[in-house]
């Protein structure tokens, strides 16, 4: 989509998002042995043995880089690594020289795009326009929601708030083309204004080198003198269009402000996927939950705010040394609250048996429901159909989904066929609505009876052969059906009873063989 | 002994008349010896253990009882029960389908824990189950998820092999004479045992063949009936 040149725009720049990423993992790891740590420490306090400790905080402050190896550059490190010296775009060897007990990552990025990605979709709360800028950037249009919160001030605090719960390092500038605020975002600047004479002033100060242009192009621009931002506002554009290529043409004639940039805003995605690390591996389902209690809470948040509901979950878990398992988990009664679908995953998982460490959760929600703001009577039956719809999950969760099922009733002559089983449950309410026609013509009928009164309440599998004496009660009735379909049968069915007081429900063959098929409970 | 009866009283082990009034509403059975028997019916809720021959009219006996305090689409809960169960004997009694849960379990353990679940998730007006003995603190488990859900869960045992100390609200024994029914209270929380007394227990109509029913068969659309004797 493009834009005219004056709207306000945004860049944020988050040049360590997998080092924060690490860094917060750790922290968190930190955080959950802090007891453990405690106890330790006060143990070592007492012994009078310091060492330990020092150990405990040197471990905390150590270097870390992220390391591109076919690059063969260290594009991320944290402070204790730049206090000894490394920088940016060094090789490994030489940041290995500076220092011998160096953490280092093998650059990923994947991982950054999907921090951005999420990052974005909470940012997507609070204003309409957002663009990923791949690898480590995204662009905010501020013009259209100074409006809503009454300036940039208010709007840039309400911005501020949501990446400050991230826990990223950010850089950020706002200018009237996106890429004059990228540019100004990547000097590492935190500069946040809406006078385009400041914006202008800042720009000149840009170097070259990190805009978007052609490394060649730069270069040749070198040749005839322009050096920096400043520079290259001074010449006009059909000076210098003859010896760029286009696509540096473009970004010049942008940061000048004088045409516009091509965007494709970011859409939050119609269904939820989280993908987390667990920290180290775990094995024992039960040490488990407590994770996905998180993941939970995380989709709990994203549907509180979408005011939706799941029917439906799909939980991978990735195995260090074995194939994933996917489990679908399913409620019958749409819900979002982490607590209720932690209760079903807990009686599902029951059964799991992990063959290897779990080192990752995937949770993936396809379908997201809208919640239904009409609902019916607050009291009427609501409270029943809600604890019955609960009931339904929790057993089907703990049993298994094939092992509870609703009866429907087909209308045979033959016995064996009029009783049918499905698993599904049909939903009282929607039913109404949708399964009009065949099902609904026959739930009208109950108030009128059966066809047939006498019919034993259990029905056995399959007719065995009746090998005692009884004596019979009333009888016969005959049932011949079924020569359509190749099913044919010919009975003639007799009330029994038994000796025991057991009444039966026999049946007679055409080549007078006795069988029994129910028993009167 | 005085405050040994005192001691027996607070845990409510003792039963004294005075109690009565607590347990007056009560589900009428629909056959009158027996509610005589019952003190008015069934209970509310509670675990009824009911031994019998399998085949003796045992599920006939209490479900107009269960049908008869169906008020909110409550579900009725059949775990594992020994056989399949018949959808038109369930419609015939008067019991909508739609209402009807039926779960297998494979093993004891899961057949109580569904019990267990059923009965105290309140969304079921009784629960069915068909075991051969139970023990004593599986029987107190489900008694008190009955009372907790308001439902009524009954416990069908193949024969009289189960001692009559569970803690459950009724304890019957079934036996068919002929065409009566010989029902014996072992065991009720507000009453002495009862020995054994008679009730006939009918099927619905003597015979349902479609001979007799001209009328009704006329509704199946996919059938027609033919006289069996031509």
């Amino acid at each position: 989509m493009q834009f005219d040149t004056s709207s306000l725009w945004i860049y944020l720049y988050l040049p360590n998002l997998q080092l924060n990423i690490q860094q917060i993992q750790t922290e968190a790891i930190n955080m959950s042995c802090s007891t453990d740590n405690g106890r330790k420490r006060k143990i070592q306090y007492e012994l009078g043995q310091q060492q330990g400790t020092e150990q405990i905080e040197l471990k905390k402050t150590s270097a870390q880089i992220i390391y591109h190896p076919k690059l063969n550059q260290i594009l991320q490190l944290n402070n204790e690594a730049q206090k000894l010296g490394i920088k940016v775009g060094m090789g490994l060897a030489s940041a290995s020289i500076l220092c011998s007990s160096l953490a280092v990552s093998e650059y990923k990025e994947a991982i950054a795009l999907q921090a951005l990605q999420e990052l974005a979709n909470q940012l997507y709360l609070v204003t309409s326009d957002i663009v990923i800028d791949e690898p480590c950037g995204l662009y905010l249009r501020a013009q259209n929601m100074l409006r809503l919160y009454g300036g940039l001030a208010g709007y840039w605090q309400v911005i501020c708030e949501v990446i400050n719960k991230q826990g990223y390092d950010f850089y950020y500038a706002s200018a009237f083309s996106v890429n004059a605020a990228k540019l100004i975002a990547k000097h590492q600047q935190k500069f946040i204004n809406n006078d385009k004479a400041l914006i202008h002033q800042q720009l000149q100060q840009c170097s070259l080198l990190l805009t978007d242009i052609d490394k060649k192009d730069i270069e040749r621009l070198q040749r005839i003198g322009i050096k920096c931002i400043a520079d290259l506002f001074e010449q006009p554009l059909s000076a210098l269009a003859s010896r760029v290529s286009k696509f540096s043409l473009q970004i010049m004639s942008e940061l000048r402000g004088e045409s516009a940039a091509k965007l494709r805003f970011y859409q939050p995605p119609k269904r939820y996927e989280h993908y987390l690390e667990v920290l180290y591996d775990i094995q024992l389902t039960a040490r488990l939950l407590p994770v996905i209690r998180k993941c939970l809470d995380a989709l709990e948040a994203y549907l509180l705010v979408r005011n939706g509901l799941a029917l439906s979950l799909q939980i991978t878990l990735y195995q260090r040394e074995h194939e994933p398992i996917t489990q679908v988990i399913n409620s019958a009664l749409p819900i979002y609250k982490s607590v209720l679908w932690l209760d079903i995953i807990t009686l599902r998982f029951e059964h799991l048996a992990l063959s290897s460490g779990v080192y990752g959760i995937n949770l993936k929600c396809e379908r997201i429901e809208q919640a239904d703001g009409s609902e019916s009577d607050f009291f009427n039956e609501k409270s029943t159909q809600i604890a019955a719809m609960t009931l339904i999950s929790r057993l089907k969760a703990k049993l298994g989904e094939p092992q509870v099922q609703l009866m429907q009733y087909c209308d045979d002559h033959r016995p064996e066929r009029c009783t049918q089983l499905s698993a599904q449950v049909v939903n009282k309410s929607s039913n109404k609505s949708s399964n009009e026609g065949f099902n609904k013509s026959l739930q009208n009928k109950p108030s009128i009876p059966a066809h047939f009164l006498d019919r034993p309440g259990f029905l056995l599998n399959k007719p065995v052969q009746l090998n005692s004496k009884v004596s019979i009660i009333d009888g016969p009735e005959r049932v011949a059906s079924g020569w359509w379909d190749n099913h044919m049968i010919q009975r003639d069915y007799f009330l029994a009873q038994s000796d025991q007081g057991q009444q039966m429900w026999i049946f007679r063959t055409r080549d007078d063989q006795w069988f029994i098929h129910g028993y009167f409970i | 002994m005085k405050s040994l009866l005192h001691d027996l009283q607070k845990k409510q082990l003792v039963w004294t008349a005075a109690n009565l009034d607590q347990h007056k509403e009560r589900i009428a059975t629909g056959y009158k010896q027996l509610d005589d028997a019952l003190n008015g019916g069934f209970p509310q809720s509670g675990l009824v253990h009911i031994s019998s021959v399998m085949g003796c009219g045992e599920l006939r006996l209490v479900i107009p009882a269960i049908v008869a305090r169906q008020q909110e689409n409550r579900l009725y809960a059949f775990i594992a029960p020994p056989h399949l169960l018949n959808a038109e004997f369930l419609m015939a009694e008067g019991i909508k389908l739609e209402n009807v849960l039926f779960i297998q379990a494979k093993t004891t353990e899961q057949v109580l824990w569904s019990a267990e679940q059923c009965a105290k998730s309140g969304a079921c007006s009784a629960v069915f189950i068909w075991q051969s003995k139970l023990q004593q603190i599986q029987a107190k488990k489900l008694e008190l998820a009955a009372l907790k859900g308001e439902c009524l869960s009954f416990f069908f045992a193949d024969t009289k092999q189960q001692t009559d100390n569970l803690p459950v609200s009724l304890s019957l024994s079934m036996k068919r004479q002929h065409n009566q029914v010989e029902i014996c209270v072992n065991k009720q929380k507000v009453g002495w045992p009862i020995p054994a007394f008679s009730v006939k227990v009918p099927f619905k109509a003597r015979l349902g063949s479609p001979m007799r029913h001209q009328t009704r068969a006329e509704q199946s659309c996919n059938v027609i009936a033919f006289n069996a004797k031509n």
